[in-house]
């Protein structure tokens, strides 16, 4: 019997989300739509998905050229990772999964296995590495003994505040560099969207000022992923560079303020014990009562009633400082050792 | 757009009792840290035994809110529950179907995705029994007792005549019995008489495929040996006890399966029709866990999630027989006595 052939498989959702389909995609391809001969993947991020098209049987296209030549995927099956209009909803709760298990029901209706639940991206390129360490370079900045910041501006309930990064920079003697993207001057954080009970951000970068070197805006998709290769290490409040950085297994500092840790730490191949990452949210601002399969029960973008600065439920700068600056010279201690 | 949460919710619990005992540590969950501001909450079942536990929050409180019923008696007085919101663990006609492969899943986690939308948190994933207390334990000693046996030295043994992909076949079953050198006894539920193995359930047809549904009673099989048995002669809440205090179980059928996870002793168990990793008692209990499958007939990329592709029910091609995928009786037995040395 002819099996599902040949299919296209929609990966939308947020860039980190999107990231997050990765390991559900490449099992499926690889496990389960072994007798497709056509598989497309419409994604607005094919840098994601470039390690996999080696695979002859898949292509990577942008969603707009799929809208735009529906007429091209007649007769194929339709899959997504992510809630899409020409799927069924299941019901399932996003913001109370980690990502990759929500892709992987989204996906198959199943859990991929354990070991299969980590995102892979392609290796750095020699010539990637160049120019990447060019560009880091060129602001005075050693990348391969830099931990990276990532300041993200985006919902209330996940933003830490400009005074808190300043503090951080005052008290942590390493270098530092800033990344991310700067959202465009007239767009605004929230986006007005005609549906009311909805809310999106467009996500950007708060503005440490001068404090330390900053490759904002420098940075492609592709160059962000292999400077986070790169790195010490990377403290970050959004998810996207979270997944990045388990991809690479280097340091991993974050704030779970707005989902359980558990939730948000990339899973590891084999050995989840050896991935890099400290949490420096003291707690989850949502607990599990807040998310009720049968209700709606309210936003969890903004900070709950009863909160009133997220700096309630983070790690103080200057402690962060002192912990990262120990564990990075540890890393180091035991690379020279081992080596 | 924020709903009343004090309304009634109303928890259909289906499925075979292994399953049941799989969705219990979800409806603790569920009941305890979700469903907080429900004021009543009415867990449909087939089983109260298995959530009972959940009323009680210790000795001496009780969860008010919580009550059971039967779902003869739910559709006896249907209308008493206008009102309820419902959700269940399962697929079910009062509820719309979600899309979930269950074959392909851990009980556990589908009853979580399809009650709560969400997973449990991996240290919320194991299964809670109420401990027994010493009379009842007394008792259950006792019924071992009688039939000359240390129940702590004592191997239950378990052959499930279920579907025929976990169906261990009656001689491989006698020749464990006649070679394993300790103290076993045999355990299970007989089918009533006349009551057959499988029905066929031809008005529900998936559409995609010709295959008629096929319903089944589980047993146990009837062995030509003569070793001390219990078939029959044990409560729920004894083959719980027993199942504690014994030395370990062999066993073909999920719910002992479970149970075994739950008190965390030695199990023994073949893994055919879904893989290994669905099937095991979640939890780090490493060891004491044993597959005695070298192959499972159903691998989870067998489910397709667009097109239905057979039941799971039957021994696939090319196989003909389970004794294919699992371990010789010999063989199951020097794997039982390295693990106990």
């Amino acid at each position: 019997m002819e099996l599902v052939n040949p299919i296209i498989i929609h990966a939308t959702g947020g860039r980190g989300d999107i990231l997050c389909a990765e390991p559900a995609i490449r099992y499926s391809i690889n496990n389960v739509f072994t007798t497709s001969n056509i598989i497309v993947i419409a994604t607005e991020f094919p840098v994601f998905f470039e390690h996999l098209a080696a695979d002859t049987r898949i292509n990577v296209l942008p969603p707009a050229f799929v809208g735009n030549n529906l007429d091209l995927f007649e007769g194929y099956k339709v899959f997504t990772t992510y809630e899409h209009p020409t799927a069924s909803k299941k019901g399932l709760l996003h913001a109370n999964m980690h990502s990759v298990d929500y892709s992987s029901l989204q996906l198959l209706g199943w859990l991929i296995p354990e070991l299969e639940r980590y995102v892979q991206l392609k290796a750095p390129q020699p010539e990637e590495i160049e120019i990447v360490e060019a560009k880091f370079k060129h602001f005075g900045v050693d990348i391969r003994n830099t931990l990276l910041l990532h300041p993200g501006e985006t919902w209330p309930s996940r933003t830490i505040p400009v005074e808190w990064w300043s503090s951080f920079l005052e008290n942590y003697k390493g270098s530092t560099c800033v990344i991310g993207a700067v959202r465009p001057d007239n767009k605004p954080l929230e986006l007005e969207l005609e549906d009311t009970e909805k809310h999106g951000y467009m996500p950007g970068l708060l503005d440490l000022g001068d404090s330390c070197p900053s490759l904002a805006n420098y940075l492609n998709m592709r160059e962000l992923i292999v400077a986070i290769a790169l790195s010490k290490g990377i403290l970050t409040n959004d998810s996207l560079p979270v997944h990045i950085a388990g991809a690479f297994n280097n340091w991993l500092f974050t704030f779970s303020t707005a989902r359980r840790f558990t939730t948000l730490r990339p899973y590891r191949p084999h050995a989840k014990n050896f991935l890099r990452t400290e949490n420096f949210a003291t707690k989850c601002l949502f607990p599990p009562s807040h998310f009720n399969p049968i209700f709606t029960t309210g936003r969890y973008d903004l900070l709950p009633e009863g909160v009133t600065s997220i700096l309630d439920v983070i790690v103080d700068a200057k402690t962060v400082a002192e912990k990262i600056s120990k564990l990075l010279n540890d890393t180091l201690k035991i690379n020279l050792f081992t080596s | 757009m924020n709903s009343n949460l004090k309304e009634p919710l109303l928890i259909l619990t289906v499925g075979g009792l292994g399953d049941l005992l799989c969705a219990e540590p979800v409806l603790r969950f569920g009941v305890q840290e979700v469903f907080t501001e429900s004021e009543r909450i009415v867990i449909v079942t087939k089983n109260k035994d298995i959530y009972k536990h959940l009323s009680n929050v210790d000795d001496n409180l009780f969860d008010n809110r919580i009550s059971f019923i039967t779902e003869e008696e739910l559709y006896r007085d249907l209308k008493s529950y206008i009102g309820y919101a419902i959700c269940t663990i399962y697929d079910h006609p009062l509820y719309k179907k979600k899309g979930f492969i269950q074959g392909a899943m851990h009980f556990t986690d589908y009853a979580s995705i399809y009650l709560l939308g969400r997973l449990l948190p991996e240290n919320k994933k194991s299964i809670f029994i109420q401990p027994a207390s010493v009379e009842e334990e007394d008792i259950v000693i006792e019924k071992f007792e009688n039939l000359g046996l240390d129940i702590h030295e004592t191997l239950l043994i378990h052959p499930g005549e279920t579907w025929p992909s976990r169906t261990i076949p009656e001689d491989w079953w006698e020749e464990f019995i006649k070679n394993y050198k300790g103290q076993m006894c045999l355990i299970g539920e007989n089918r009533p008489i006349h009551i057959p193995l499988m029905t066929e359930s031809p008005s529900r047809i998936p559409e995609e495929t010709n295959e008629p549904h096929r319903d089944y009673i589980p047993g146990v099989l009837n062995l030509n040996v003569t070793i001390p048995s219990l078939i029959d002669q044990l409560s729920f809440k004894e083959l719980v006890v027993a199942i504690e205090l014994c030395k370990g179980i062999i066993t073909n059928d999920s719910l002992p399966v479970h149970i075994a996870g739950a008190v965390s002793n030695w199990l023994f168990t073949f893994s055919t029709a879904r893989e290994w990793d669905n099937l095991k008692p979640p939890g780090y209990s490493y060891g004491i866990y044993h597959n005695l499958a070298i192959s499972c007939f159903y691998p989870a990329s067998h489910f397709r999630p667009t097109k239905l592709i057979g039941s799971v029910d039957l021994i696939p091609e090319p196989y003909t027989n389970i004794k294919e995928i699992i371990l010789k009786p010999k063989e199951s037995i020097d794997l039982i006595n390295q693990s106990w040395n």
